[in-house]
């Protein structure tokens, strides 16, 4: 089985420690249970004081963060929080409804922020009717008090176009991105195009 | 009643625990076929409640991926073949839950903006740590912990599912293979490219002493 890139195990002729990169995806292998590609390039370390030293640092350093990591996940996981988890498993077997029970409320749920903006409201509001799918369309959303996601202000469009609404916002997201990649609409690329990404928002200095 | 999320010594193997709730199954006993399987949840919840943490952080989220997983696992016993792994088996399921919650949290941020937040974290993002008073080298662990998690959720998903099952959870790469589907050497490849990635988003972290000098 050959490795992706074997000429760097060794380095270049004249050269022959292993470099850091090299120790750590030796390592990572090891981790992986993979021995026998592992074999000839632990060879080396085997053979070589200086790589077997770096060697273990490389290990040593891996294994402490391993063990941040799990540390850090296991202290949020309290044997409380694993029995509420699988009484509500336990629940739903019962029920075989499949349906998300809320979890209990003891866990944190990041609480709805006010001033949810839905962009597809806005584009609405500047006209923008797409049709999805099979002939499914979406216009401008009523707000819903029961919608976590609430439009930035109020949507007026004049010209009465039926609008039919996905069952959930989720649901709605799905149709649209999903349209996004197949569609050649220009509307739909015009709507992309308008919609600032959320990323490229935070990359602007607040003021 | 011993703690969820771990096992009684000498006990049933999961594969003999999984072939008996699906007996029960097919006997239309569901009382017996949910106790049994219980077994296999608190065997594997702390480790599935872990993996959910890693992809969706700390969130409710991440409990319900669990469930869903579990839930999910136990109405598809049919398709679980004897002499396979539950864990691999049931790792798949999860991971697909996950990911698809991590998919739809894209959708969201994709096409929404919190106007009150801009520049900080996403409030889907947040997380929610008790900052208890602890003894300065164990929050400093915990704080190398938290960030190696922040690094692995930056990455793309391949390369995530790969590091944290092999490296983190100490899945084979056999395992991952039968988890995601992709070939060894394939596997290989993303993981190479993860541990690559990730030194370079922790290489200017102090808590990582791996920052070079600068003049
Ligand atoms: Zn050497």
């Amino acid at each position: 089985m050959m490795l992706t890139r074997p000429m760097r195990w060794f380095g270049e002729w004249g050269l022959p420690h292993l470099s850091d990169e090299s120790l750590l995806e030796l390592h990572a292998l090891l981790r992986a249970g993979e021995h026998a590609v592992a074999a000839r390039y632990l060879k080396h370390v085997k053979s070589c004081e200086s790589c077997a030293a770096r060697f273990d640092h490389v290990r040593e350093g891996a294994a402490a963060l391993r063990r941040d990591v799990t540390a850090s996940a296991d202290a949020r996981i309290t044997p409380a929080r694993l029995e509420r988890q699988f009484d509500v498993i336990m629940r739903r077997l019962e029920g075989h409804s499949g349906r998300v029970l809320p979890f209990p409320t003891s866990v944190h749920r990041p609480a709805p922020t006010p001033i949810m903006r839905r962009w597809v409201a806005m584009a609405a509001a500047c006209g923008l009717v797409i049709g999805l799918g099979a002939g499914r369309l979406i216009g401008p959303v009523p707000a819903s008090p029961a919608n976590a996601w609430r439009p930035g202000g109020p949507v007026s469009v004049s010209g009465g176009a039926a609008s039919v609404q996905p069952e959930t916002d989720e649901q709605m997201l799905v149709e649209i991105d999903a349209a996004l990649t197949r569609s050649r609409t220009k509307e739909f690329r015009a709507l992309d195009e308008l919609t600032p990404r959320v990323a490229d928002a935070r990359a602007r200095p607040r003021r | 009643m011993r703690p969820p999320g771990t096992a009684v010594a000498g006990a049933p193997g999961d594969v003999d625990v999984a072939a008996a709730v699906k007996s029960h199954l097919a006997a239309g006993e569901g009382a017996a076929a949910r106790e049994l399987y219980g077994e296999l949840v608190r065997r594997h919840q702390r480790k599935a409640t872990r993996i959910a943490l890693y992809y969706l952080r700390e969130s409710a989220e991440a409990d319900e991926a669990v469930q869903d997983a579990f839930v999910k696992a136990y109405t598809h016993l049919r398709d679980f073949e004897y002499g396979r792994s539950f864990e691999v088996w049931f790792t798949r399921i999860l991971v697909n839950s996950c990911l698809d919650r991590v998919k739809a949290r894209g959708r969201r941020a994709r096409w929404m903006i919190a106007a009150d937040d801009l520049g900080d974290a996403s409030p889907l993002d947040r997380v929610a740590v008790p900052r208890e008073s602890t003894p300065e080298a164990l929050a400093l662990r915990r704080e190398r912990g938290e960030r190696l998690m922040d690094a692995i959720a930056r990455l793309p998903e391949r390369q995530r599912t790969v590091v944290l099952l092999s490296q983190i959870e100490g899945s084979t790469t056999r395992e991952v293979s039968e988890v995601t589907g992709l070939r060894e050497t394939t596997i290989r490849v993303h993981l190479f490219r993860a541990l690559r990635r990730l030194r370079l988003l922790l290489a200017d972290d102090p808590a990582f002493g791996t920052a070079p000098t600068r003049n």
